[in-house]
């Protein structure tokens, strides 16, 4: 006997009831015992290894002997076959939790509360990957994957990532590449515009975001003006050659690699550091704020010994110009004494590569890097605990940034810490970032951060822009002109892709876009009685304001100030 | 229920006055925006430490000459240099830097006065340290995290509700401004709106105040940009123009006190107005009568002559304040610009200022008397000096909450 088209039919219905039942039954439990699913999901999700066991033990060990152990019917009949169902709806709440967990993790946020939705579609991936396995073990792994602390991991490495995209926007920018010899016949038109674009670009397009942060720190910690004198044509290669380059490398690299740095050495004066006339600039904030701090205990003395060592660590101007050299004839010879040590006369360039390692061997050295990490990446008053513990890290693997950052990252005291004040730079690429904007970083971009207090590489005094939410929260106004101006497209060379994100919208009305939108760039919805009363005052908005509006309001909320 | 706020606030309604300005509409609800009870201050803070010994120079000390052999501003009898080169003679023993010119009358009408070897006790010579600790006006870091003036602010009550009692020159409000008084941040009037067509401006700001009002860490700041949005609209600033024959330079300083000149003749109730100017750090190439300080100089020289004369009217309640976090080192350095030093000096321009003295108690420049030997001591702590203006000046009494842990010395430099 063939298979008729009753056969065939039959299976599909059977598919059809099946694909229908499954997540029928998972939606069942989410709506009957809602905390228990929940509970569920939070042990997937913690961990999924765990949970897998305990199924596959519960299967084998328990659902297979059951099921196949045919007693006679009876009492024990009757248990055996409850113990059954018994066991299948265990297994299925699990279930109803990993298609929770799959739900969260499909829909990209950390929301608490799993709605019936974000379950559907999470027990129909779930399916899938029963029923197609290949297919389907790719969806769910990758899903699971996504958890934090691979995410971690793979921003730690960002040499994996492939950056094709960013690097494309930014590989028509020559002066970025160029060697100071080269970049000091740039026209300044030429060169700003890159340097400063460069830094937008990245932190719009880059998926090493982990990595733009980290630069961006450092180029703060070890900061330079291009508005004094040659800096800006030294800038780019200082940007490439040290702050880049060991931006993810080693401390001892990067305190080096900045020491020899011309571009550091011409803006804090070193040129001009001579034996017979001391200039105290560069090895005052060297140590101030590079290496150990104010309160680290050095003296005036200090001080001046060390511009002692380091004279005659200048710029070239003649035929190797813009380079790094050690020019003897500046160089004061005599026996100093740094933080300490004593150094012999006539130790040459090896004066000031003593007072590098003085430096690192300084008590003061970790907890100062460790209290600026912490309180550029956790909070304003950095916990003291942390500090101690990310200083220790910095200590015990010398000076190893990756260390420390995963220390910091790992602590309990950043799952917990309260949101930071965005920064200009945060709150304009966050922006253009989550709304996939398309910008070149042109001249309105970079007067906007300007407006907002943060010109790209000209704060003009060797600390770097600040970290607390002090220092930036008081100048809001920029911040909601730059919202609407984005929301209006009407920033030359910068463009929201309005295609994209008219489906954000929950419905066709103003609290439907605002909601919409507040959910996308916010993760969650603004309170209710404020949506509300916002729909009342926008009823007769114009159909095609609604999105720019919805939209600008949103960036220009309390709420997206924070990070 | 009436409490004696809205009681006077109804009580001034009454006494809205005079000549109307024509450039601007008087604001008709005065209460809003009443007028400070003291002077309105303006402090400029000079960032990077601004050299004391050039702006007000010794030039009765023969220890200067030999400590600048390059860099000394020359006597005023000196023949040998241009007289555009030479220091003006201020009283016989010191004498005012050439590009300071524009501020001389002031001098002479005993309006100009300074204050010589004065600072604050910190030793670091750390920029940030010094301005950190002045600003915040304490000697310890572990004191109140506010600023002076935001603590200024905060213990006076001058019935004002006008957004724009503090303001602050620039992108960013100074830390001496830090307090629960929220200050406002702004460089240019003409700029300070919404883009866009009224109507729509007008729905944007209803729904930013609308989202604001609840939240607990930016609500204020919200409600100040709101309420300083619509205040300014109120004024036809695009128009302003300073009285007759007075011209500021077109500089960022000569602008941002043009704002302040407009603000004050608006009457919004401005009384503190904070600006900074960077550039001070001259640890090379400094230059003497000329060069790179003297044309920082140069600006604001200019720019608070002409901001001095366009309020003119006023100056009897203005005090004008200009301050360094420290000074510089005695003997120029081999850059032949100057590292840094300790001991400062600080400017007060006003009708209330006992000008046309140089006040502070000068002990030469010989090593035994300067501070570890190398940098001008400190013999008048800056505190005194604010002290006495907010006091005085300001009509505040409370300098306890301003200056905690320090009793204030008044030093007879204001009237």
């Amino acid at each position: 006997m063939g298979i008729g088209i009753g056969d065939i039919t039959a299976v599909f219905v059977t598919l059809a009831a099946v694909g229908v039942v499954f997540p029928g039954l998972l939606l069942t439990w989410l709506l009957l015992l809602p905390a228990t699913v929940e509970r569920a999901r939070e042990r997937v999700t913690r961990t999924p290894w765990q949970v897998f066991f305990l199924g596959a033990i519960a299967l084998l060990g328990m659902g297979m002997p059951l099921t196949l152990l045919n007693a006679a019917a009876g009492p024990l009949q009757f248990i055996r076959i409850l113990s059954v169902f018994v066991l299948l709806a265990l297994m299925s709440i699990g279930a109803a939790g990993v298609a929770a967990m799959m739900g969260e993790r499909l829909r990209g946020q950390g929301v608490n509360v799993t709605t019936p939705g974000a379950l559907v579609r999470g027990a129909v991936a779930l399916e899938f990957a029963m029923v197609f396995p290949f297919v389907g073990w790719f969806i769910v792994l990758r899903v699971n994957e996504i958890g934090r602390d691979a995410w971690l991991e793979e921003q730690l490495a960002p040499e994996t990532l492939d950056d094709w995209e960013c690097d494309s926007r930014t590989r028509g920018m020559d002066t970025l590449w160029m060697d100071a010899d080269l970049a000091l016949n740039v026209r300044t038109e030429g060169i700003k515009p890159e340097l400063q674009g460069a830094r937008v670009l990245r932190a719009v397009y880059s998926k090493r975001q982990l990595y733009e942060n980290v630069v961006e720190f450092w180029s703060d910690h070890f900061s330079i003006s291009i508005d004094k004198f040659d800096c800006l044509w030294l800038k780019g290669v200082d940007d490439r050659e040290v702050i880049r380059k060991h931006a993810f490398g080693n401390f001892a690299d990067l305190l080096w690699a900045s020491m020899h740095s011309p571009a550091m050495l011409h803006y804090l004066d070193n040129q001009d550091n001579f034996a017979h006339a001391p200039n105290e600039n560069y090895a005052r904030e060297l140590l101030e704020l590079h290496s150990l701090g104010v309160d680290a205990g050095y003296t005036q003395r200090d001080v001046r010994e060390t511009a002692r060592a380091l004279t005659g660590w200048t710029v070239n101007q003649g035929w190797r110009r813009g380079r790094f050299e050690f020019n003897a004839a500046q160089h004061d010879a005599g026996a100093k004494t740094i933080l300490g040590a004593a150094l012999a006369a006539g130790g040459g360039e090896r004066d000031g590569e003593q007072v590098f390692h003085a430096i690192l061997a300084h008590p003061a050295l970790p907890r100062f890097i460790a209290r600026k990490l912490t309180r550029r990446f956790v909070a304003d008053a950095p916990p003291p605990a942390l500090v101690e513990r990310v200083a220790q890290t910095f200590t015990q693997t010398r000076g190893d940034i990756k260390a420390v950052l995963r220390a910091m990252f790992d602590a309990d005291e950043f799952r917990n810490a309260p949101p930071k004040y965005k920064r200009p730079l945060d709150f304009v690429a966050g922006a253009l970032r989550q709304l996939d904007a398309e910008t070149n970083a042109g001249a309105p971009i970079q007067d906007a951060l300007t407006r907002m207090g943060q010109p790209l590489f000209q704060w003009t005094t060797p600390d770097g822009f600040p970290d607390t939410t002090n220092a930036w929260k008081n100048n809001l106004l920029p911040r909601w002109q730059f919202a609407l101006a984005l929301a209006t497209n009407e920033l030359q060379g910068t463009r929201v892709a309005w295609e994209n994100l008219a489906h954000v919208a929950n419905d066709a009305s103003f609290v439907g876009a605002l909601q919409g939108f507040s959910t996308r760039l916010l993760g969650f919805e603004l309170p209710k009685d404020v949506a509300d009363e916002l729909q009342a005052q926008w009823r007769n908005l114009d159909t095609d304001l609604i999105l720019p509006s919805a939209l600008a309001l949103v960036l220009a909320s309390p709420q997206y100030q924070w990070k | 229920m009436i409490t004696r706020r809205t009681f006077l606030q109804s009580a001034l309604a009454g006494l809205s006055c005079s000549v109307f300005p024509g450039w601007m509409p008087r604001l008709a609800f005065t209460p809003q925006n009443a007028a400070p009870r003291g002077d309105v201050l303006v402090c400029l803070f000079l960032r990077g430490a601004a050299d004391a010994l050039n702006i007000v120079v010794p030039y009765g000390e023969a220890e200067y000459y030999r400590q600048r052999p390059t860099i000394a501003v020359a006597r005023p009898d000196d023949g040998r240099f241009d007289s555009s080169l030479r220091a003006m003679d201020l009283d016989g023993f010191f004498g005012l830097h050439p590009a300071l010119a524009p501020l001389l009358p002031a001098w002479q009408q005993k309006e100009l006065a300074f204050v010589h070897a004065c600072g604050a006790p910190d030793e670091s010579r750390s920029h940030f340290q010094a301005m950190e600790l002045m600003e915040r006006g304490v000697e310890a870091v572990s004191g109140p995290a506010s600023g002076w003036l935001g603590r200024h602010l905060a213990s006076l009550d001058t019935q004002n509700n006008s957004p724009l009692r503090a303001l602050s020159i620039g992108e960013r409000v100074p830390r001496m401004l830090h307090g629960n008084v929220p200050a406002m941040a702004l460089r240019s009037i003409a700029d300070f709106h919404l883009k866009g067509n009224g109507a729509a401006t007008l729905e944007m700001q209803r729904a930013l105040a609308r989202l604001y009002a609840d939240d607990a860490l930016l609500g204020a700041n919200g409600r100040e940009t709101l309420d300083t949005l619509a205040l300014i609209a109120k004024l036809n600033a695009t128009q302003y123009t300073p009285r007759r024959g007075v011209q500021y330079p077109d500089s960022e300083l000569g602008m941002g006190l043009k704002q302040i000149a407009a603000l004050l003749k608006a009457e919004v109730g401005l009384e503190i107005a904070c600006v900074d100017v960077g550039g001070w750090d001259t640890h090379v190439a400094q230059g003497g009568g000329e060069g790179a300080m003297a044309e920082l100089l140069r600006d604001v020289g200019a720019s608070l002559a002409a901001f001095y004369a366009d309020v003119r009217a006023d100056s009897g309640k203005l005090s004008i304040v200009v301050m360094s976090e420290f000074g510089r080192r005695v003997q120029e350095n081999g850059g032949l610009g100057t590292d840094h030093g300790h001991g400062s000096v600080m400017w007060l321009l006003g009708g209330g200022m006992r000008g046309g003295r140089v006040h502070g108690e000068w002990n030469g420049l010989q090593p035994e008397a300067l501070f570890e030997g190398i940098d001008l001591a400190v013999t008048t702590d800056y505190r005194n000096v604010l002290g006495e203006i907010l006091f005085k000046r300001l009509g505040n009494p409370n300098l306890d909450a301003v200056f905690p842990n320090y009793r204030v010395t008044m030093r007879g430099v204001t009237r």
